[in-house]
């Protein structure tokens, strides 16, 4: 048998036959040519005009390097507040709309998953509708009530304020902007469904639920001991989602008058100082990405720690 | 997956669930709009028993199931523990241990957590919990994967964890949704016996819905037949086997043949040359009447003939281990399966012309 293969090809055979690539193996380099062309062109696009921003805002008159640009964006103010006011003010109304979205939205759909799945339809088409309306017409409608709760113009001194106009003008308060956050739930509520949506269609969260329920659990163990923590990525990616929206809404903010939010801070900034504005626009950004990398390392999964 | 022996003893009286509870289906109906999923359950069973509801996918046995479980209310009749109404006692008031046809274990807890799971629930010490948790993973052969989390254990690990878990609290009933259907043949195998033996050894009450007839024979004391949300016979395996009450169950359990027949004087049965007493479910049809008579395969006694003396000839044979099933087909066309011995088979080959003859015993009769 040995020599029968001697004769078919030895080793030195092998050695000075020059081998033609295979099909396949052409194919997989062509596909690796592919991905790294896909990959130049995507970073081109999206990395092009942050590092241009970044090579605009630390050149001098004179052609050298300067961080005064960065330096002068701690100082600039609106007239209101100053950069970090703006960012502590939207990320506060970021937690307030993470916790009212995820509080509201996870024990909804777990309802409607668990018990009343004839309800999952109109609960979804529910969550469209802020995509079908633009946010222009919700904020036309919270002024309309608004107008409509009011005291008349020109009502004497005295005059009894509706329950309904205290509570609006309580949500309104310009130092607690829980109107804005109420608002964004709302914008995020397309985005926040569906990424609970599934999450819990991940999971089996019947016969989990119906497991814990058997051993003793009640629904508030099942939510919060079982359900919650095998959602842990469905609900960090609504919470991203959410933070997202509420770090570049302007429109709503805007127009209801509020001068405090990140995005409307950095559209009323009075300085002519186009690199000034355009380090803004890289700080927040970059900013922005590391709390996203915060949330992201929040959610790596280390079950071994977990001890009984 | 290590595999226990069936004898192996109990040393800790920490395992005994005490004498198991008596648990009773009175008049028990559940009605899904216009589906009855359970119509009018009647049943008891006795404390420690092991009793297995079998039935088609729509049945009605998961559903009684679940009613027992608290998963579900009845829309008529009472499910009473220990005599004790608890149709409306929601599921975590109940004390009874389950384990799921899926894999049910909390994917974010190990296999400890997950079976001190109930116990935390009531409120015992991390201690005790440990404790009890690392004796019942012993019980199923599985202290060795205390700390693994379920995505690291097998299926049938993960089952026996579950079961662990349903154990662990000292459940008045250990309720089992088909908890091996997901597995394959040799660990199911297995689990079934290590299922029974720890039943056995805890005497706890147990009910066990699946629709393999095979699991239902060889763990249950009873079986609970079901069909279109009734229980068509409840009995011990071997009554069920040899004298189901129906032709459902007579189908349903094992395989039956039909055989054309005519009814005679005095409820008998003329089928094959033989006379036999026949027992029809409900009113016997009259004499002459024909009918096809039901008869186990293993009933049908096969000899070898000459051709010219032959009633059928062999078809086909299935070696089952230490049998071989036969298909033979009749003079007339039909076909009749038959047990033989395995060693029987050589005597037996395909071609081969056979008389048949069946067992003198009472056969089940269907219009």
């Amino acid at each position: 048998m040995t020599a029968g293969l001697g004769d078919v090809a030895g080793p030195a055979d092998l050695a000075v036959t020059p081998r033609r690539p295979s099909a396949a193996a052409r194919r997989s380099r062509n596909g690796r040519y592919g991905r790294w062309l896909i990959l130049t062109v995507a970073g081109i696009y999206f990395l092009g005009p942050l590092i241009a921003a970044i090579a605009f805002t630390l050149k001098d008159s004179q052609g050298g390097i300067t961080f005064t640009a960065y330096r002068d964006i701690f100082t600039t103010s609106n007239g209101q507040t100053t950069l970090g006011g703006a960012l502590v003010y939207s990320l506060l109304i970021s937690a307030v709309t993470i916790v009212i979205t995820l509080g509201l939205m996870l024990p909804t759909q777990l309802l409607v998953h668990l018990r009343l799945p004839g309800w999952r339809p109109f609960v979804e088409t529910l969550t469209l509708l802020p995509l079908v309306f633009p946010p222009i017409v919700l904020v036309v409608g919270v002024s309309n009530v608004y107008a409509w709760a009011a005291p008349p113009t020109g009502a004497a001194a005295g005059t009894q304020e509706s329950a309904i106009f205290h509570v609006l003008r309580f949500l309104r308060e310009d130092s607690h902007p829980l109107l804005l956050a109420l608002l964004y739930v709302i914008l995020a509520m397309p985005f926040t469904y569906r990424a609970l949506d599934s999450g819990i269609r991940a999971i089996d969260a019947q016969t989990l639920s119906e497991a814990a329920r058997n051993l003793g659990a009640g629904w508030f163990t099942v939510l919060f001991r079982v359900l919650m923590p095998c959602l842990r990525t469905a609900l960090v990616n609504a919470a991203f989602l959410c933070f997202a929206l509420v770090m570049g809404e302007f429109t709503i903010a805007a127009i209801l008058l509020y001068t405090r939010p990140f995005p409307v801070w950095l559209a009323q900034l009075p300085t002519t100082s186009g690199q000034v504005q355009a380090a803004i626009s890289v700080f927040s950004l970059l900013l922005v990405e590391v709390i996203l990398l915060v949330l992201g390392a929040l959610n790596v999964r280390r079950p071994a720690s977990r001890k009984e | 997956m290590s595999s226990l022996p069936i004898t192996t003893p109990l040393s800790e009286s920490s395992f005994a669930v005490g004498s198991g509870a008596t648990v009773e289906y009175r008049g028990v109906r559940r009605v899904f709009g216009a589906m009855s999923a359970l119509d009018g359950l009647d049943l008891r069973i006795a404390p420690g028993e092991l009793l297995a509801l079998l039935g088609p996918s729509g049945c009605g046995k998961t559903t009684a199931l679940r009613l027992l479980a608290g998963f579900d209310t009845p829309t008529e009749g009472d499910v009473l523990v220990d005599g004790q109404d608890v149709s409306h006692t929601p599921a975590n008031k109940r004390d009874m241990g389950m384990v799921f046809q899926s894999y049910s274990l909390f994917p974010t807890m190990s296999a400890t957590d997950n079976v001190a799971f109930g116990l935390r629930m009531r409120g015992q010490g991390t201690r005790d919990r440990r404790e009890r948790a690392g004796e019942l993973l012993e019980l199923v052969g599985l202290a060795e994967h205390a700390k693994k989390y379920p995505h690291q254990l097998s299926g049938g690990q993960q089952q026996r964890v579950a079961l662990a878990r349903a154990l662990a609290v000292r459940p008045r009933v250990l309720l089992l949704d088909e908890p091996l259907s997901a597995l394959d043949a040799k660990v199911r195998e297995q689990l079934r016996d290590e299922i029974r033996r720890i039943q056995l050894e805890l005497g706890v009450t147990t009910v066990f819905v699946t629709h393999d007839q095979e699991e239902a024979l060889s763990m249950a004391d009873r079986v609970g037949v079901m069909r279109s949300g009734r229980l068509e016979q409840c009995d011990v395996p071997a009554v069920l086997y040899d004298r189901p009450a129906t032709p459902f169950v007579a189908e349903f359990v094992g395989t039956m043949n039909h055989i054309p027949g005519r009814t005679e004087e005095g409820g008998r049965v003329r089928v094959l040359g033989q006379v036999l007493p026949g027992d029809a479910e409900g009113t016997a049809p009259p004499p002459g009447t024909a009918v096809d008579v039901l008869v186990r395969p293993e009933a049908v006694v096969v000899q070898a003939a000459s051709a010219d003396q032959g009633d059928a000839v062999v078809m086909v044979s299935t070696f089952r281990g230490s049998s071989v099933r036969m298909r033979l087909a009749l003079r007339d066309g039909s076909e009749v399966l038959a047990d033989v011995a395995s060693h029987r088979a050589a005597e037996l080959a395909t071609g081969t012309h056979v008389s048949i003859s069946l067992l003198d015993r009472p056969v089940l009769l269907a219009t």
